[in-house]
């Protein structure tokens, strides 16, 4: 099959638009930030609404044609995160495929974000040595899964109520150290000390997360400790953090005996984060596959990417929003 | 004004209460939730959505803004409103039909309380003890008067 997918991704705050081809390369890609299209209308536009990405979408999309010089006739399909993500912004990627595949007359394909997730390890070459298991760490997800190859899946444990870089981002708001809240941490942990007593929630059980707790505690050390260092609270969450998911990653190495392990989602960012799960891939003698950030974290080539598997497999799941879409849907 | 405090000892204990409150809940119910960062305001939506008799997992809505839970008491719209500007965003996100036809619990709900006609108010505290919370539960609305005397 020749040919390019467009790729459409508003299941949260960035609108991001790509064209893909079956190999994985990437003939255009333009993301813009709800934060950008804030700052470009003097502020009065809500940063938050669906009416952010209403206002990027179609600008985006003749954008990245444009730019790739391609017309409807070179597209296979058009594909579209349908879930999971809010509503109101899912929607607004939805009409619009479901608008441009009726003027253009191109099939267009609702398409789990999770799922392109796991694809993103295709894309510009990207290579995974397959069986693989992957660890999706960002802010809106925290789940761990085994891949026997590039389409075969199988979810072995996600969060129960937090994702680990919602918790980094907690953290930081209560130490003060601002937006965006990883870094801030990271940075913070460098120049502390572990030497706080923090729970290691479900590190011991199979593969299921939880970091609700960890927060909490890091909320009732703070408020009995006003006193506490920044530096050694952020190390010791940090620590307590990567404890959690290295134990989950040793598990699923032993348990898998994959060849490779992957990390995607904003948190694969995390110097501590690299450097804990490079360990625990060279103890188990696994590559340790870190696909660039660009990749790793909210676009559309990733979606596009996806949504080839979806055209070959004949998947039409349909085009209406999920919000709560979990991995093992397609 | 309605006014009543609850001291409860642990998560059980929250769920307690939450299960209570649950069975005076009605289609277009609004309850806000406020309270530090990790007071427990995902863990009182959790046991709302338990006591309605589903068993989806109630992640937090941090990130995606709103969730909505089917239950067999029908829709639960789960909102965190710490994102939010005010009420002009909240319009903007498009659940009004929820409201309507659903129970919305809405955390860090006093951002955007002016958008609502007749809230429950529910403000999470921490107590003496680490799993120890006391709920603040209020309300202008008479709709809530006997509901809040009924609860224990």
């Amino acid at each position: 099959m020749s040919g390019l997918i467009l790729g459409i991704e508003t299941s949260c705050d960035d609108t991001s638009v790509a064209l893909v081809d079956r190999a994985g390369h990437v003939a255009a890609i333009r993301t813009v930030s709800q934060f950008e299209i804030h700052e470009a209308f003097g502020g009065v536009y809500p940063e938050l609404a669906s009416r952010a990405h209403l206002e990027a979408i179609l600008p985006t999309v003749q954008g990245v044609m444009e730019e790739a010089s391609v017309t409807p006739a070179d597209l296979t399909a058009i594909g579209v995160t349908r879930g999971p993500g809010l509503i109101g912004s899912l929607l607004v990627g939805l009409s619009t495929a479901e608008a441009l595949s009726m003027a253009w007359d191109v099939p267009a394909y609702g398409v789990n974000h999770l799922r392109g997730h796991i694809r993103s390890v295709a894309l510009e070459s990207g290579r995974t040595e397959f069986p693989a298991v992957i660890m999706l760490v960002s802010g809106g997800h925290t789940l761990i899964a085994e891949l026997k190859d590039a389409w075969s899946y199988r979810l072995l444990g996600s969060t129960r109520d937090d994702s680990v870089g919602e918790s980094y981002d907690k953290v930081a708001r209560m130490l003060g150290l601002g937006m965006p809240g990883g870094p801030a941490i990271d940075k913070a942990a460098k120049a502390g000390q572990p030497v706080l007593r923090l729970p290691r929630p479900m590190k011991n059980e199979a593969y299921e997360f939880s970091f609700s707790g960890l927060k909490s505690s890091v909320a009732r050390h703070i408020e009995k400790h006003p006193e506490v260092s920044v530096e050694d609270m952020s190390a010791s969450f940090v620590a307590a953090c990567m404890d959690v998911l290295a134990a989950k990653a040793d598990r699923a190495l032993d348990a898998c005996k994959p060849r490779s392990l992957v990390i995607v989602g904003g948190v694969a960012a995390s110097p501590q984060l690299r450097d804990a799960m490079g360990k625990v891939a060279a103890k188990h003698g696994v590559e340790l596959c870190l696909p660039p950030m660009k990749w790793a974290t909210d676009n559309a080539a990733m979606i596009a990417m996806a949504t080839w598997d979806y055209v070959e497999r004949g998947l039409q799941p349909g085009l209406m929003p999920k919000p709560n879409l979990s991995l093992e849907t397609p | 004004m309605a006014e009543k405090h609850i001291t409860v000892a642990s998560e059980d204990d929250t769920a307690r209460i939450a299960s209570a409150l649950a069975e005076h809940l009605r289609a277009g119910d609004v309850v806000l939730l406020d309270g530090a960062l990790a007071a427990g305001k995902t863990t009182f939506t959790r046991a709302l959505v338990r006591a309605m008799g589903c068993d989806e997992a109630v992640t937090s809505p941090t990130y995606t803004i709103a969730n909505i839970y089917e239950t067999p008491k029908g829709p639960l719209l789960h909102v965190d409103a710490y994102r939010l500007k005010g009420a002009q965003e909240f319009y903007h996100l498009g659940l009004e039909d929820y409201l309507e036809t659903g129970i919305s619990v809405i955390e860090w709900g006093e951002r955007i309380e002016g958008y609502f006609d007749a809230p429950l108010s529910i403000r999470i505290g921490f107590g003496e003890e680490e799993t120890a919370r006391v709920l603040t539960l209020t309300s202008d609305a008479p709709r809530w008067t006997q509901v809040l005397e009924a609860l224990a």
